[in-house]
């Protein structure tokens, strides 16, 4: 089947794998070490801004967090449009923008650890003085285990979201010329090329999808967005040395920074609605990408579903690769002749199935995760009171799988408004989808009309926002 | 007086001392039987198994209602405290006590109106009555344990297992939880087994005592 496989397409893959992982590595490393930093700025913060500062730290990581690449990718061209001397970096901007992304969320889950344990270690903080060991050495122990704990628990997801990005890739300049394999198969796919390499390169993709779930799985622990500010108690340490003040600061500035880098991008975006754009030629891209959500969403739910009745009655590693393998069927489709005679509704399922295998295994993970804390849970309450299935579904169930489900559609939309992917490839040209729009816009260096579509993605979000802080109240606070 | 439940060399293994105990007894209605030793010797465990949550290693009789059901997955006509209350923290109180009600086929057609008459009294009588609708996790230590406690009681069933019921309890309320379960025990057809370390907090007629001491695998009552 691979056997017009050449060598020259094999070492443009490599390449392609290389740069991938090199850069989802890079934007890691830059992630976790700037969110540290923001993290102690916390920790050594005083006493009276530390818990609004810790809030801010969640509230505005979460939005980024969730926020589409290709809002990512407007915010840093915006950027350059201030500093035009930001494009000579080559690929170094990708990693920057993709640690952006991530950086003031894992700040805020290390923040939480780290004040957690502060109070347990007050006590360490006094034998530190008495004995005369150095802070530094004091924060290393008393920290580092669990500061690993959740490193473990996030690097994964931030991987995989750096792996399988595309949109970044595309808009920062990284594609063609620093493929990553999603870019690879845009082209490969938009071009018709042979379908042993589409195959081979989904292959691939599938694979090492599965390395990054199986290595969450095993160190995920509780996998969900990190919960309500904690009570912050006073950390009666001793005075901040030099080496401290230092840090502090840099952290202060680095939080300021993540956050201020989405700035420039949303006022224009904010200003210029209505203005060179008009709703009206926005509705049809619309539409065919909320054709894609809920196309998605079936999809989701019936192999997370199908996923989780595998792993009690099949096997774990059988389940996994269910849930990675939307991005085969796709690959073993588009090349095909079948797919020449497609009707759009065949083609919005199979853009629905690649938007649900770069955000399914994050769905997965929570869920199975949140199954088997309710088991724990549920268990004994069940066998000594024998509640009916009713009840459970309603009383357990139903609301512990309201957030995991309700983030997902929540991700789903945005990953479908705001990723051009291979969708674009998929659709085509004549039903784009909105971030087609946005990205035709970019392309042909139009982006004041991007950023008035940018302003719609915005405004779009606004209320499924309010609905997630609502359940966040409801149902995950109180856990 | 008839025999609610019988312990007839019922076995069960112990975990962490890594022993087999056997239990022989029994218990009548109106009885308490009040099981005391010292942490960790596995008064919990022994409820556990009592209760059906785990009945994996238990042997020989272990009969409630005269139906023996020493290590069979039937379900048992009892209900449970459990030591940490085991409330789901995103529920309400109703909402949590609502289960209370699924096991028994007598009380699970009962109006949702008729649900909240009885939860309210049991809340009353616990000093709780503001509380019916108030989300389970604004709730402090000693009123988690208030309403596990109440949530057993409100199954009505025969045979009522609390773990360290007053462990988080201050004096006040103490009294009213002991009134109502001494009003349960002399009111009903029913029997409670309780693990405790303090026997002062209980009555003293129709009670039973179980000294648990270290080093001790056959035990009667």
């Amino acid at each position: 089947m691979f056997s017009d496989i050449s060598g020259l397409y094999l070492s443009m893959l490599a390449r392609a794998v290389a740069f991938a992982l090199a850069q989802s590595c890079a934007s890691v490393i830059v992630a976790t070490l700037a969110a540290l930093i923001i993290a102690f700025s916390v920790l050594r913060a005083p006493a009276r801004w530390q818990r609004r500062y810790l809030e801010s730290l969640r509230l505005v990581g979460l939005v980024i967090f969730f926020a589409p690449s290709l809002v990512a990718a407007l915010a840093y061209l915006k950027w350059t449009e201030i500093l035009t001397w930001l494009p000579n970096f080559g690929w170094v901007p990708i990693v920057l923008v993709h640690a952006a992304l991530n950086v003031l969320f894992l700040a805020h889950a290390f923040a939480a650890v780290m004040i957690q344990e502060s109070e347990a270690g007050h006590r360490l903080f006094e034998v530190a003085q008495v004995f005369r060991i150095s802070k530094w050495r004091f924060y290393y122990h008393a920290l580092a285990v669990p500061l690993r704990r959740e490193m473990l628990r996030w690097w994964p997801l931030i991987f995989w979201w750096s792996f399988s990005s595309f949109t970044t890739v595309l808009v920062l300049g990284g594609g063609p010329k620093y493929s990553t394999p999603e870019v690879l198969l845009f082209y490969l796919v938009g071009a018709g090329d042979r379908p042993a390499r589409v195959w081979l390169l989904s292959l691939l993709q599938m694979a090492l999808g599965l390395l990054a779930l199986r290595w969450a799985r095993r160190h995920r622990g509780e996998l969900s967005v990190p919960g309500a500010p904690l009570e912050v108690p006073p950390l009666m340490a001793p005075a901040l040395g030099t080496g401290e003040k230092l840090l502090r600061t840099i952290g202060v500035v680095l939080a300021t920074l993540a956050a201020l880098f989405w700035l420039p991008a949303l006022v224009q975006a904010l200003r210029s609605l209505g203005t060179t754009f008009a709703w009206a030629q926005a509705a049809a891209p619309l539409g065919i990408s909320i054709s894609i959500v809920w196309r998605a969403l079936v999809i989701g739910a019936v192999l997370v579903a199908l996923g989780t009745w595998m792993r009690s009655k099949v096997s774990h590693r059988v389940s996994d690769a269910l849930v990675i393998s939307p991005m085969v069927w796709v690959a073993l489709v588009t090349p095909s002749e079948w797919f020449l005679s497609t009707t759009l509704s065949a083609r919005l399922w199979l853009s629905a199935a690649l938007c649900v295998w770069s955000t399914l295994p994050m769905l997965a993970l929570w869920v199975y995760s949140r199954r088997e804390e309710l088991d724990a849970r549920a268990r004994d309450t069940q066998t000594v009171f024998r509640a009916g299935a009713w009840y459970r579904w309603r009383f357990w169930i139903a609301p512990f799988l309201l957030m995991p489900v309700v983030s997902y559609f929540q991700i789903l939309l945005l990953a479908v408004l705001g990723d051009v992917g291979i969708v674009s490839a998929i659709l085509g040209s004549t039903s784009p989808a909105l971030s087609q729009t946005v990205y035709a816009q970019i392309s042909a260096y139009r982006f004041d009309v991007a950023f008035t579509l940018f302003g719609y993605l915005v405004l779009l979000t606004l209320p499924f926002w309010g609905v997630l802080v609502w359940l966040r109240r409801r149902y995950e606070e109180s856990r | 007086m008839k025999n609610l439940v019988e312990f007839d060399r019922y076995s069960f293994w112990i975990e962490g001392p890594r022993t087999e105990v056997t239990l022989s007894g029994q218990l009548g209605a109106h009885e308490l039987l009040l099981i005391t030793g010292p942490s960790g010797i596995g008064k919990t465990t022994m409820l556990r198994y009592v209760a059906g949550l785990a009945s994996d290693s238990e042997s020989g009789s272990l009969k409630i209602l005269e139906r023996d059901v020493a290590g069979t997955r039937a379900p048992r006509a009892l209900a449970m405290a459990f030591q940490g209350s085991q409330l789901f923290a995103h529920l309400s109180v109703f909402e949590n006590l609502l289960v209370a009600f699924e096991g028994q086929s007598a009380l699970k057609d009962l109006s949702r109106e008729l649900k909240r008459e009885r939860m309210l009294e049991l809340l009353t009588s616990l000093g709780l009555a503001d509380k019916l609708d108030a989300p389970a996790h604004t709730l402090s230590g000693g009123e988690h344990q208030r309403v596990a406690i109440g949530r057993a009681l409100l199954t009505r069933a025969p045979l009522i297992l609390l773990d360290e019921p007053f462990s988080a309890l201050d004096a006040a309320a103490l009294d009213k939880t002991r009134a109502l379960l001494q009003n349960y025990v002399q009111n009903h057809e029913a029997a409670l087994i309780v693990t405790t370390h303090r026997l002062a907090d209980f009555w003293t007629e129709g009670v039973k005592t179980l000294s648990w001491k270290e080093g001790l695998t056959c035990l009667e009552f």
